[in-house]
């Protein structure tokens, strides 16, 4: 693909996301790209972690903390939304901070485990501590970021902003000569390490920054629903984001958008299906990751390939893996 | 003119008369939808689908008697449920596609707190009437200037206090009673106040948490045992857990009183605890040998089987009555006169709950909180046996 080429569909997908909402008033539907938007930053960042070579299955409880504090701050110390989102979002990078440096020093199901275990520790933290938190129940009537917001696609502007900014700072990191790190860390981090990458210290980096943005789709997806509980930030919710990542392709972040979108728009064009819409949800993952290993990014790629392909060249393999986008 | 063309021209004019009466029919019989909402999917499922089934019985019910009448015009009405996963994110979406997709002003649910109160926020601003369930105060104690939501019936802070002071003046020997709830937004939001209530009685309470989806309860029970106390309290237990828990209780060698004031599904706990379940008392709020209530038991299981009825089921049913009643004496489908109506619906009454009227104004600030009868049963040789009744 040309540079030319990647400026004009650049362009092209953002007008599309900037004009959309106006060509349809369905509140339903402006209330979709809403929900795309603030999960693509979780996914996102999530496939931050994922390319430094783990699985986090912990990204719910950054989420949470971003959101608590987030919520906390303006709705008991009366501070502006805009603070609150600084302190959800300090407070999830804090947390990574402190957590990252010991537990990033485990691979493997090691760490899926661990990452699973802490981010119950944090949903049991906030259930117990009922005089912070709301307990079970959680919290309520809480506000906007500005009255304005109230108007879901003024809300879907401000997700979008907030979005494009986090997916722009991934592919930044991912685009730059860390991003190239992070992939050898990935490929082989006895290498990458004899290479004099600073393992550890890359990936507690990579960790924080992601937590940090997750701690902020928190934040915003908090003042958006306008209650906050403990059920919203689950281990499911975490492995949602996994998913996401795994439906759309693991190596790109293209994959992780693609996956985004998926995974929110499907369950929402079955909820109609009442009686078997979990029986079809469930067939399409299956189906998903069973004929498309690589993901949808790259069953993409394998088509496209396929179709400029001269007709005596070979196929390129299904899955690939190594792509530095 | 021959007999073929006679014939020709009676069947035209017979079928021009049908056409032309089916037309007048469908323009004097508009559709309205109601929406739903409920878990239809994880662990409140049995509720969400009794939720729907008791929409489902009342809408066929009153389209059989001739749909409702408002405005001179006659609605058949039309039934649109969600599952809203039980969370606040999916009662939101659900609110969402209901409220600005099917264009949908008269909604019955959720179930539970978290969608109830994200639901709200989306119907209160679209001036769409929500009958809600959610016994958290805050559903009713919004923030919405100009709230359309009102409670589809009564929570623990109405019966509870009644009930307990029931309790004391009558069952002399509780003194201590232990409270197992599970740590979750039904147990927190149950538990602490019923606690409060027990003890503004002079009950002594033992409080205690549990993780939901936990099935051995037999060390809690002996702690609890080991303390002396006089009854077991389990409210805010789903049926499952608490008839496993009047099980294991009964297994442990306690001989004391069991109650449970709220979550009423004596049923299903009968079901699971087995002769276990002699002397168990509880919270019920169906009269079934009501004629209006038998004739639905039986209309339930003629459609869906002979299975055990959720307590949801008949609630949910009320609902769609409630909306219609409300609908029918605004004479209009316009919210804003039928909330009116909704708000001088006192006394309405289908036959299974006796008649019914809106409270809360001095615990939530607002009279929209549905008080309907209800009992303290008691189960005696394998049957619910009413011991009291309470009527608002």
């Amino acid at each position: 693909m040309t540079q030319a080429t990647k400026i004009t569909g650049g362009v092209l997908a953002a007008v599309v996301l900037v004009v959309w909402p106006w060509l349809t008033d369905d509140r339903f539907l402006h209330h979709v790209g809403v929900l795309i938007m603030l999960t693509a930053i979780g996914a996102s960042s999530l496939h931050l972690i994922i390319r430094t070579g783990h699985v986090s299955l912990c990204h719910a409880a950054f989420m949470a903390f971003g959101a608590y504090g987030s919520v906390l701050t303006v709705m008991s110390l009366g501070l502006p939304f805009p603070v609150g989102l600084l302190v959800g979002t300090g407070a999830a990078a804090l947390l990574a901070a402190t957590i990252g440096p010991i537990v990033l020093r485990l691979t493997g199901k090691y760490f899926v485990l661990i990452t699973f275990l802490f981010g119950e520790v944090v949903r049991m933290a906030i259930v117990e501590n009922v005089a912070l938190t709301g307990g079970s129940n959680g919290i309520f009537n809480v506000p906007p970021p500005h009255p304005i917001f109230l108007d879901t696609k003024a809300y879907y502007y401000l997700a979008l902003a907030f979005a494009a900014f986090a997916v722009g700072l991934c592919a930044r990191i991912l685009g730059s000569e860390f991003g190239r790190a992070m992939n050898a860390i990935r490929d082989g981090e006895r290498l990458a390490e004899c290479s004099g990458v600073p393992v550890i210290r890359f990936k507690v980096i990579v960790f924080i920054i992601a937590c940090a943005l997750a701690g902020m789709q928190g934040s915003l997806m908090a003042h958006y629903n306008k209650v906050l509980s403990p059920e919203n930030f689950s281990g499911i919710i975490s492995l949602n984001l996994v998913v996401m990542n795994v439906i759309g392709g693991m190596s790109s972040l293209w994959g992780a958008l693609i996956g985004a979108v998926f995974m929110v728009m499907l369950p929402e064009l079955l909820r109609g299906y009442v009686n078997i819409q979990h029986i079809i949800f469930g067939a399409i993952l299956f189906a998903t990751m069973a004929f498309m290993p690589g993901g949808i990014i790259q069953a993409a790629r394998h088509v496209k390939a396929m179709l400029s392909a001269k007709p005596d060249a070979p196929a390129p393999p299904l899955a690939r893996t190594g792509a530095a986008e | 003119m021959s007999f073929d063309v006679m014939k020709s021209l009676r069947t035209g004019l017979i079928g021009s008369v049908f056409l032309a009466a089916s037309s007048f029919a469908t323009l004097a019989q508009e559709t309205l939808k109601i929406g739903g909402l409920g878990p239809l999917s994880g662990g409140g499922t049995s509720w969400g689908l009794a939720a729907q089934r008791g929409m489902d019985l009342a809408i066929s019910d009153l389209n059989a008697a001739g749909g409702i009448t408002a405005g001179g015009k006659t609605y058949k009405l039309e039934l649109v449920f969600y599952d809203d996963l039980y969370s606040a994110q999916g009662g939101k979406a659900a609110a969402e596609r209901l409220v600005h997709q099917d264009k949908i002003k008269y909604i019955v649910g959720p179930v539970g707190s978290p969608p109830a109160l994200a639901a709200i926020s989306v119907t209160n601003p679209a001036k769409v009437i929500a009958l809600t369930n959610g016994y958290a105060p805050g559903v009713l104690k919004n923030d919405a200037p100009d709230p359309y939501n009102f409670r589809l019936y009564n929570t623990n802070l109405e019966f509870g206090p009644p009930i307990i002071k029931w309790i004391r003046e009558n069952l002399k020997d509780v003194k201590k009673i232990a409270l197992l709830a599970p740590n979750d937004a039904v147990g927190q939001a149950v538990a602490k106040p019923l606690a409060e209530d027990y003890k503004k009685e002079g009950f002594e309470v033992i409080l205690d948490f549990f993780e939901r989806g936990t099935k051995e309860f037999t060390p809690l029970i002996l702690r609890m045992m080991a303390q002396k106390v006089d009854a077991f309290e389990f409210d805010g237990n789903s049926p499952g857990d608490a008839g496993l828990m009047l099980k294991q209780i009964r297994q442990a060698g306690f001989r004391g009183k069991v109650f449970q004031i709220g979550g009423p599904a004596v049923d299903e706990i009968i079901e699971i605890a087995g002769p276990a379940s002699e002397g168990f008392m509880t919270y019920d709020f169906v009269d079934w040998d009501m004629p209006k209530a038998k004739a639905l038991r039986e209309a339930y299981q003629a459609k869906y089987g002979k299975g055990i009825i959720s307590p949801f089921m008949p609630a949910f049913y009320h609902g769609v009555y409630l909306m219609a009643e409300a609908i029918k004496r605004a004479d209009s489908i316009e919210t804003d006169k039928v909330r009116t109506a909704m708000e001088k619906i006192d006394g309405f009454d289908i036959g299974i709950y006796g008649p019914v009227k809106w409270i809360g104004k001095e615990t939530y600030g607002v009279n929209r909180q549905l008080m309907m009868q209800y009992f303290f049963s008691e189960v005696k040789g394998g049957k619910i046996v009413k011991i009291k009744k309470f009527t608002p």
